[in-house]
């Protein structure tokens, strides 16, 4: 999708303060297959999985005033609401929540092949490289970002003590921050 | 605990995951405000985060943008529909409904006196103007009499009576014929109203044959002409005006009206 106008996050976020439509649009061109991938991983339905964008983005628009730059990245805050918007949904549909993160067949290559995903970002390094990220460390990053799950859920899921989910979780964060930057 | 040790714990990774519990996640909060490094380490995780994200995006179907474009429209519009209901009625003082009705007075009495004096004005400039066109033609004839004058009186001027053929007793004309610059002018005005269709043409009798003079004109615009300028001629024993069709000047002329001998 070629963008023609590019903002920068400070800019998008005052326009979309201003309740800019055009700044909305932009945002959504932006985000809008990356925030559907998590939900997708999370609800593993593509009907729902748009069905519940839908509702984030509306709930983004609406809920705009109370992003706060200070608190931390746009994404990070339209990320936060479409999950707990997911995890809403997923209880209210009595989801049960199932760990395949780790399987093969849930995999970034295996959706990849299926013509699902957009190359929007130039992966195919990274994701060569993440090939190498230790299953565990993207079993923990994934179970927490794209399943929702609770430290305390982590824990029983992985087999490690609660007391370790911190501790495995920043070294498997640095490990992806150093693929990502490598790029 | 201090801004490298809030970093190695780890703290700062479930918070931007999702785990931290809320009250971790007020605590991360504040440790952001108070050191830059904490803030700087929350953006390189979120930043991190957002990548891994963009690896795994799932483009969703185009209805869903305008599914959402079109809520978010509806919602927009509402409050709008809202205020107008609210709209208030604003009372007028009594001074300034006469103010206002003075006003409106002033501007159709000045409305009046615009249209009656633009008309004035509109006959004004017509009258002038034809008086102006009147005051041209006198000048224009004045002009034409005072050169006639001054042929006829020209020193040089050779005045030739051209009189006319016994057919046609009533025709008369004049020639002057400048001794020093050839120049041949002729006074029509006494040839009869030529009919319709036909023109008078001039000749001059040189070596006993007629020379073409040039065709006269006997009226511009249905008033007369006298006095008028011919062809030149150096030498002639006669001039003569010829009845002529209408048309260019012929070679010989057909009917002779008027002759006359120098």
């Amino acid at each position: 999708m070629p963008e023609t106008i590019k903002y920068t996050e400070e800019e998008l976020v005052i326009m979309l303060q201003n309740r800019d439509q055009q700044a909305f649009s932009y945002l959504y061109d932006n985000y809008a297959a990356a925030l559907n991938g998590i939900i997708y991983r999370m609800v593993e339905d593509r009907e729902l999985s748009e069905d519940i964008l839908q509702e984030a983005f509306v709930k983004i628009w609406n809920n705009f005033s109370s992003y706060d730059t200070g608190k931390g990245r746009l994404f990070t805050w339209m990320l936060n609401i479409t999950r707990n918007l997911t995890i809403d949904t997923m209880r209210s549909k009595g989801y049960k929540k199932q760990a395949k993160i780790s399987s093969d067949e849930n995999s970034v290559s295996n959706l990849t092949d299926d013509g699902r995903i957009t190359e929007r970002f130039d992966a195919m390094g990274i994701r060569k490289q993440l090939a190498n990220l230790k299953p565990e460390q993207k079993s923990i990053i994934d179970l927490a970002y794209f399943n929702g799950y609770t430290q305390d859920e982590i824990s029983k899921e992985m087999g490690i003590p609660l007391g370790t989910v911190k501790t495995r979780m920043r070294a498997a964060m640095l490990e992806l921050r150093k693929m990502l930057e490598n790029k | 605990m201090n801004a490298q040790e809030i970093i190695s714990s780890g703290i700062l990774e479930l918070y931007c995951t999702g785990l931290s519990s809320a009250a971790e996640t007020a605590e991360v909060i504040q440790w952001a405000k108070k050191y830059p490094e904490v803030a700087a380490e929350i953006e390189a995780i979120q930043s991190g985060l957002e990548d891994y994200a963009r690896i795994h995006e799932v483009e969703p179907d185009t209805s869903v943008k305008e599914k959402i474009f079109a809520s978010i429209k509806i919602e927009k519009e509402a409050p709008v529909a809202q205020d107008s209901s609210k709209s208030k009625v604003y009372s007028i003082s009594p001074a300034w409904k006469y103010m206002a009705a003075a006003s409106v007075i002033l501007l159709i009495g000045s409305l009046y006196f615009n249209f009656t004096f633009y008309s004035k004005y509109q006959s004004a400039n017509t009258e002038l103007a034809s008086t102006q066109s009147a005051l041209k033609q006198q000048k224009d004839l004045a002009d034409n009499m005072h050169s006639d004058m001054g042929v006829m009186t020209n020193k040089n001027a050779m005045p030739v009576s051209l009189a006319p053929m016994p057919d046609v007793p009533d025709a008369a004309a004049r020639i002057y014929w400048m001794q020093n610059t050839k120049e041949v002018y002729i006074d029509p005005s006494n040839l009869p109203k030529a009919p319709s269709g036909k023109q008078y043409q001039f000749w001059a009798i040189v070596d006993g044959k007629p020379v073409n003079g040039g065709i006269i004109t006997t009226e511009i615009n249905g008033k007369k002409v006298y006095v008028q300028k011919m062809k030149s001629f150096g030498s002639a024993q006669a001039f003569a005006v010829s009845l002529e069709d209408a048309g260019p000047e012929k070679p010989v002329p057909t009917k002779v009206m008027v002759m006359g001998k120098i």
